[in-house]
Parts: structure tokens; C-alpha cells; sequence
């Protein structure tokens, strides 16, 4: 079973990676959207310190949210949503296949990226790193969370921005302790509490959005 | 093993689809589901396949409500109208995800392919794929492992005389094996020995 | 024992739609009356008989608007939460029309908590408005409240949009505590040494007792609110049936 479940995600990245602008999209709208804050607010390096953390993380929660309404958009549309409902295996565990494959290839490449950023809004080392830990632990929650509200909207054809106002009061938390943990580590604060709040956040996600996920695709398909 | 569908209706927004559904499905039996464009075939096909809940009625497989028989969606084959093929997937990549996501093994691909007339194209992304390709494709799972009760949806559609007539054969070869079948159509191809259901009329 | 008999009497009187329309007939008018009763004596009292708070003057008479619409706000929430469960499990139409009636009554209670917060800011701060930690929350609660009226005016099929609706209340009501926390937690990060609180940690008696007939007040006028809209929504879904035909002729 554990083979089926590698395989089906190994064809989940193909399929998105072989859609060049779906994983690209997210990368370079947090890119653009990081950039464009220096020049709204100025090039005061003391003052870009101060709202980096604030800046790099809402642009993250951004990019995420742009792209997590369509995580079972295309599968509704040819078809294979029925096989996933019919399948042999169970729901939840195919469900977890997609977010995990989501998360590989839309939000690696946003903490792979994030240490540049972080130099262009002046953080040092120190916070650098923990920006990449911290929003390694975050993002999967933003994804998990997105997945449930994706699959009650899975039967709406024009949605528009609903998921972003459904699920943004979720992202409230991670968004406040990622950032905390960023200004913490620069008052040189010690950090194992941060990381203890957003690996529980973290691991209650895992235990049940992909549960949730499953029945929200249940009640959406029921059109 | 039989099938029983008792007393199905659904509703849309308080206006009703349909109402007061009844028959009974045995071996080597077939139902063809016949009704005006918009009289809710699809729907009711999603109902029988435990996709939808029904507002009124009950279904029952074997004797068992198919609400509580969590096994009763491994026994059957559903084809709705899109083809369950990833645009971006080939057609061999398709038939395996397809097939790991049924739980089964495919052990001769080449021959699958074969007698859907797909060799040539095995390795093209499905998104080049003519309608009746595709359609060709979506057979791939119902013919690669049998399952006792298909429920199709307009399977013919888009289909060549030379895929119609596959179509036949393999429709005919799973009936004889006991098998069950429920299908949509309004072409007249399928042969007219098979139960008819007229939705509006609900007459069997 | 007397758990299951009220069970039972519930299901038998509430739980069809044409009893519950039956037998909350004579509730209204008595839902109205204790509402008058209550608002009536929670304002007289309140605005003219209590006294002024040594700090703050008269300008805190607002908090017998703001408390009891912020605490209904929540409780109506915490009601839908608790419908949305019996829709998702037990599947019970009842409960689904109490949780969609229920969504802008809490909306707006939670708006003018938040409209009556801002002012009594200004009055108190000299700010409209202030990120701390209650106002926030309650900030993010009439986001919920939104984002599930949002979510019912886009989906078209009433089934689904029942229970949809239902799945986002009810992991709204779970992930509330967290969001809650968290917001506390914020704001004692950002603030700096000087804290301030709404309410006085003791209250006297004479502020207290018209506070607490506001509360019963503004939760009265919800089961008013709320009844009527589930019976108008009752009529409008059993429209074909014998007994509403009969109501109309």
C-alpha cells in the first residue's frame, strides 16, 4: 500500500511539474510582492529590518493562498476526483499524496528562495535561518489548512476569491508566531518555545485537515 | 448478487429532478437509462455509484444499503462523462496511476493497449488525445481488471464504428461472465433486448 | 435518564419541520415580551441609575451596549458550532436552518461590539481604534462570521451548501481557541509595559445587574430573531406541502 501511495505521488509532481506555470506562478508573485514593499515604504535599512519578518511571511501566505484553491480544480474537471472517491485506497491518505505533492512543489521553491529575500530586506544570519526553519514548519500548515476549504469549493465553478476569505483567519497563528520567532531571534530571545508552538501547530494540521479534507471533497462533490 | 433501487428521488434547489425510481438489476442483466437532455441521468448514475445521496429512496447491493456497505464502490466500474484521464500524464502513465489508484496490477500493458487500439500513442501526454482516444483510454481501467457492476455514463460517446463495436464486445463478454451493467445512452446502437428505464416516465 | 426523555421530547416536538412551525407559535410572542422587559430595565438602569465609574466617568455606560453584543456575537457562534455538528452527523434539516438563520444575526451583533468597542476607544484612548487583543478577536470573529455567509451565497445546491457550510463553522469553532491564544499572545509581545483592560476585574453590584439584563436582553432578542427567520425559511422549503397550503388559504 505504502508503493501505491509513492507512486500516486510520484505521478501528482509530474503532473504539476510538467504545468510550468502553476508551481512558477506562486514564486514569482512572493518574489514580486517582497520587492515591492522597499519600494513602498523606502530603503531605511533599520526600518526594512523591523517589517521583514511581517513583509517575507504575508507575501508567503499570499503565494500560497493564490494557488491552494486550485488543488483539486483540475481533477474535477477530467475526471479523476470520481477515481480518487472510488478508490481502493482510502481517502484521507490520497488526499495527504496531493497536499504533500502541493507542498514539494509550491512551497520548496518559496523557502529555497526566501534566504535572497531575506537579504534584501536586510535580515542578518541569524534571522535567515530562522526564517527557512520556521517557515518549513509553517507552510505545510497554510496548505493543510487551504486543502479543507479547496475541497468544500471543489463543485463552484467561479469562486473567485472565497478561499482566500474562508481560510485566512486559520492562517492567523502561524502567521503570528512565524513572525514573532524572526524578531525574537534578533533580540537574540531563545527560540525552542516558537518552535514548540509551530510544531504542534504542524503536527495537530497533519493529524486533521487531511481528515477533514477528505470529507469536505465528499460534501463538495455532492452537486 | 443483485441490485436494488428503491423509491430514488432527488431534488435541486426544492424543484424536483425526479422521483419515485424502482428496479431491480440481476446477473447478466443490463438496465439502459434512456430521457431527455437535463432530466438527471448523470445524477442518478452518480447516485447509484454512492457518489451523491439520494433525497428520497434507498439503494441496496446484495441486500445492503449501499450508504452503510463500504465496500460496495471496490465492486463497481463508473464512467462518468469527463474520462478520469490527467491532461498532462501519457496514456501509459494514465493506466498505471489509474490502475495503483484501484488497488490493481496491470501485467500485460502491451496487449491493454492493444485491443483499445491505443499502441501508437502510448507515449503521447493525453492532452493530444483525440475525444475518441480518450474515450478509448477511459476503457482502459474496466477492461484491465473485472468488476462485477459497471455504471457508464453516455459510454459511446465520440466513439468511431470501429470503438462502438469494441464497446459491444466488451459489454457483451462481461454480461455473459455475470456481470451487471447500467447504462446511459440515446444512441441505438446498444441492442434494444436490454431493460429500459425512461426517466420522467419511470417506467421499466 | 431525564437526558433521554428531554432528547425524546425534543425530537417528538422540534425536530419535523412542520411540528417545530407548530410549536414555536406561542414562544414569539413571549421571546418578544421578556426581550422588551429586560432591554427596558438593562437600559433605564443602566444608563441613568448606576454610577458613574470612579475612572472613566459616564463615558463607560457604552460597555452595557458593547459587552452583551460581543458576548452574543460569541454565544451565537458557539450555537452554530453545535448545529453544524447535528447537521454533519445526524443529518437534521432543523439544525441546518437554525445555523443559516443564525450566521447575520451574529454578524451583526459581532459588527456593533466592534462599532461600540472603536467608540468607547475614543472616548477612552482618544484613538477609534486599538489593536489589542479583544478587539482583534473579535475582529477575526466577524471574518468567520463572513467568510461562512460568503461561503452560502456562492453554492447553489442546497445539500452542499448545508454542509459545507456546516464543515467551515465547525472548524472555525475548533481553530477559534488557537486564533484566540495566539492574538493574546501577540498582543502581550507588541504591547509595551502599559496594559489596558476593558472591563474592571470587580464589578459592583449596581453596574453588574443591568449588565447582565442587557445580556439576557440581546440573547432573548436572538431567539426571537432567530425563530422567526427559521419559520419564514420552513414555509419557504415545505411550500408544496398539505399543511403549509393550509396555513395560507
Amino acid at each position: 500500500m505504502f508503493k501505491s501511495l509513492l507512486i500516486i505521488l510520484h505521478y501528482e509532481i509530474l503532473t504539476t511539474l510538467r504545468q510550468a506555470y502553476s508551481w512558477l506562478t506562486p514564486v514569482l508573485f512572493f518574489i514580486i510582492v517582497v520587492c515591492l514593499f522597499p519600494l513602498a515604504i523606502g530603503p531605511d535599512s533599520t526600518l526594512l529590518n523591523k517589517m521583514a519578518p511581517g513583509i517575507i511571511w504575508v507575501a508567503a501566505l499570499l503565494a500560497v493562498l493564490i494557488s491552494i484553491g486550485n488543488l483539486f480544480k483540475q481533477d474535477a474537471h477530467d475526471g479523476s476526483l470520481d477515481s480518487m472517491l472510488l478508490s481502493q485506497h482510502s481517502l484521507t491518505l490520497l488526499v495527504f499524496c496531493k497536499i504533500l505533492s502541493h507542498w514539494i512543489t509550491h512551497c520548496l521553491p518559496l523557502i529555497l528562495i526566501s534566504p535572497i529575500l531575506g537579504i534584501l530586506l536586510q535580515l542578518n544570519n541569524q534571522q535567515e535561518l530562522t526564517l527557512i526553519i520556521t517557515l518549513f514548519l509553517g507552510t505545510p500548515v497554510f496548505i493543510l489548512l487551504g486543502a479543507i476549504g479547496s475541497g468544500l469549493i471543489v463543485g463552484i465553478r467561479a469562486h473567485g476569491l472565497l478561499l482566500p476569505i474562508l481560510i485566512m483567519p486559520f492562517y492567523i497563528p502561524v502567521l503570528i508566531f512565524g513572525t514573532s520567532s524572526l524578531i525574537a531571534v534578533a533580540q537574540n530571545q531563545p527560540l525552542s518555545a516558537y518552535y514548540a508552538i509551530m510544531g504542534a501547530l504542524l503536527l495537530l494540521s497533519l493529524a486533521f485537515a487531511p481528515l477533514f479534507t477528505a470529507f469536505a471533497l465528499k460534501i463538495g462533490v455532492d452537486q | 448478487m443483485k441490485l436494488i433501487a428503491e423509491n430514488i428521488g432527488y431534488e435541486r434547489n426544492f424543484q424536483n429532478l425526479f422521483a419515485n425510481v424502482n428496479f431491480e438489476l440481476k446477473k447478466k442483466e443490463c438496465i439502459i437509462i434512456r430521457g431527455a437532455n437535463g432530466c438527471g441521468k448523470s445524477t442518478l448514475l452518480r447516485i447509484l455509484a454512492g457518489l451523491i445521496r439520494p433525497i428520497t429512496g434507498n439503494i441496496f447491493w446484495n441486500d445492503k444499503s449501499i450508504i452503510e456497505d463500504k465496500d460496495y464502490q471496490h465492486e463497481i466500474h463508473y464512467l462518468g462523462h469527463q474520462n478520469g484521464v490527467k491532461p498532462y500524464l501519457t496514456v501509459e502513465e494514465n493506466i498505471h496511476l489509474n490502475s495503483t489508484l484501484a488497488g490493481f496490477k496491470i501485467l500485460n500493458i502491451d496487449t491493454l493497449l492493444q485491443t483499445l487500439n491505443l499502441l501508437s500513442v502510448r507515449n503521447k501526454k493525453s492532452q493530444y488525445l483525440s475525444a475518441g482516444q480518450l474515450r478509448r483510454l477511459a476503457f482502459a481501467k474496466i477492461m484491465a481488471f473485472p468488476r462485477k457492476l459497471w455504471i457508464l455514463d453516455e459510454p459511446t460517446t465520440a466513439l468511431d464504428t470501429e470503438g462502438q463495436r469494441l464497446f459491444d464486445d466488451m459489454l457483451q463478454s462481461h454480461l455473459s461472465h455475470d456481470g451487471m451493467a447500467i447504462i446511459t445512452s440515446h444512441m441505438n446502437e446498444i441492442s434494444d433486448t436490454h431493460k429500459t428505464l425512461i426517466l420522467g416516465d419511470n417506467n421499466v | 435518564m431525564f437526558f433521554k426523555l428531554g432528547l425524546d421530547w425534543l425530537g417528538k416536538n422540534f425536530l419535523s419541520p412542520k411540528m417545530f412551525y407548530a410549536n414555536t407559535t406561542k414562544l414569539l410572542p413571549w421571546l418578544a415580551i421578556l426581550f422588551m422587559s429586560f432591554f427596558c430595565y438593562g437600559l433605564i438602569d443602566g444608563l441613568f441609575y448606576a454610577p458613574a465609574d470612579y475612572q472613566q466617568g459616564d463615558g463607560f455606560r457604552i460597555i452595557y451596549v458593547h459587552v452583551p453584543s460581543a458576548f452574543t456575537g460569541m454565544a451565537i457562534y458557539a450555537v452554530m458550532a453545535v448545529c453544524a455538528v447535528i447537521t454533519l452527523v445526524w443529518r437534521i434539516k432543523i439544525a441546518a436552518i437554525c445555523m443559516s438563520c443564525s450566521a447575520s444575526i451574529g454578524a451583526w451583533f459581532t459588527f456593533l461590539a466592534l462599532v461600540t468597542g472603536s467608540i468607547w476607544g475614543k472616548s477612552m484612548w482618544g484613538t477609534w481604534w486599538i489593536w489589542d487583543a479583544r478587539l482583534t478577536s473579535v475582529l477575526i470573529l466577524l471574518f468567520l462570521y463572513l467568510g461562512f455567509i460568503a461561503l452560502q451565497s456562492v453554492i447553489d445546491n442546497q445539500q452542499t451548501k448545508e454542509r459545507a457550510s456546516a464543515l467551515i463553522a465547525m472548524v472555525g469553532v475548533i481553530n477559534l481557541p488557537i486564533i484566540h491564544y495566539s492574538v493574546i499572545w501577540w498582543n502581550t509581545l507588541h504591547q509595551g509595559p502599559t496594559i489596558s483592560q476593558f472591563a474592571a476585574p470587580s464589578i459592583a453590584p449596581t453596574m453588574l445587574y443591568p449588565l447582565l439584563a442587557m445580556i439576557a436582553a440581546f440573547l432573548f432578542f436572538y431567539g426571537w430573531m432567530v425563530l422567526t427567520r427559521m419559520r419564514s425559511q420552513i414555509l419557504l422549503r415545505e411550500m408544496k406541502t398539505e399543511w403549509v397550503k393550509k396555513i395560507y388559504e
